[in-house]
């Protein structure tokens, strides 16, 4: 995720969007790694979704 | 999962340039599953209590080793698992009763930390207590193999692959017990992974539609016209040239 970030400050202007989408059970706890990360891209909570499957 | 399945040049063109990024930032390359037919890796390794452990194959046959036991399985379950993730730790749980059953019938189990520190790998096997070793594996040339995901692969008493899954579902156990039965008893594997649809290069974007983890509002992101369409949390609309989108356990 660290690298994901590094990637979108770097490229976002060149038409590069990342994202994330977390399988994480309990959301809050991704909340607080991702803004530990200071990740600041779009992130899905996809926990629970048919993406999981 | 709802996969759109129409020609959109677009999107495949955004995709193999995504390709062609990612993987010159890889210095590595690195796999995400097993691969079945394949030998079993080679280990030697340490336990989280300080045994060494080792996986060899030679002249057709597997041999593990754990400390001053040699043991020639009838089958070899290896998963590759990182100690603070949840999906690997809800897997390692599933794995625990199915090893202890079939220890009995000349199957090893063996988890192998790949990433984490010795520390977390140590507190995982205290809490967990999984029945069967927690080999330490960051650093070595199967947490390098596999740098690309967590996986689970079981090979045959010969030491090849004939089941490999990656990431962990609700269901995963019946596939495992059903592979081990068939190992066992001489069989061969009829199923040898699992169900789960992936995407693979070439493939169109799926259409994501799903809550902001930030804030719960809407967020979309898939394929209009022929054009890559993003849709954040706050309604704000762009058309990248190109996406990263990655699936994450946190």
């Amino acid at each position: 995720m660290v690298h994901l970030q590094k990637f979108h400050e770097k490229h976002a202007d060149q038409g590069l969007q990342v994202f994330v989408i977390s399988m994480h059970p309990e959301p809050e706890q991704a909340r607080k790694l991702t803004a530990e990360l200071k990740a600041t891209y779009p992130i899905f909570n996809g926990h629970g979704s048919d993406l999981g499957k | 999962m709802t996969m759109y399945r129409c020609a959109e040049h677009r999107a495949r063109d955004a995709l193999r340039w995504l390709t062609i990024v990612v993987a010159g930032a890889m210095a590595v390359p690195a796999q995400a599953e097993f691969t079945v037919g394949a030998e079993v890796p080679t280990v030697s390794l340490k336990t989280t209590d300080g045994k060494s452990v080792e996986i060899r194959r030679a002249e057709g046959t597997v041999t593990v080793q754990v400390g001053d036991e040699q043991i020639h399985p009838k089958a070899v379950v290896i998963h590759l698992l990182q100690p603070d993730c949840p999906q690997c730790r809800a897997q390692l749980q599933a794995l625990k009763p199915l090893a202890a059953r079939f220890l009995e019938r000349d199957v090893v189990t063996l988890g192998i930390a790949h990433r984490g520190t010795p520390e977390d790998a140590r507190a995982l096997a205290k809490e967990l207590n999984p029945g069967f070793p927690i080999a330490l594996g960051v650093d070595s040339d199967i947490a390098r193999q596999f740098a690309a995901g967590d996986t689970l692969g079981i090979a045959d008493a010969t030491g090849i692959v004939r089941f490999a899954q990656a990431g962990f579902g609700e269901g995963d156990q019946t596939l495992w017990e059903q592979a081990l039965d068939e190992l066992v008893a001489g069989k061969p594997v009829a199923k040898a992974g699992t169900d789960r649809e992936r995407l693979a290069v070439g493939d169109s974007m799926p259409a994501i539609r799903l809550p902001s983890l930030r804030n719960d509002k809407p967020m979309s992101l898939g394929i209009e016209a022929g054009k890559l369409v993003f849709r954040d949390d706050a309604g704000k609309e762009s058309r990248p040239k190109a996406v990263i989108f990655f699936f994450s356990r946190y």
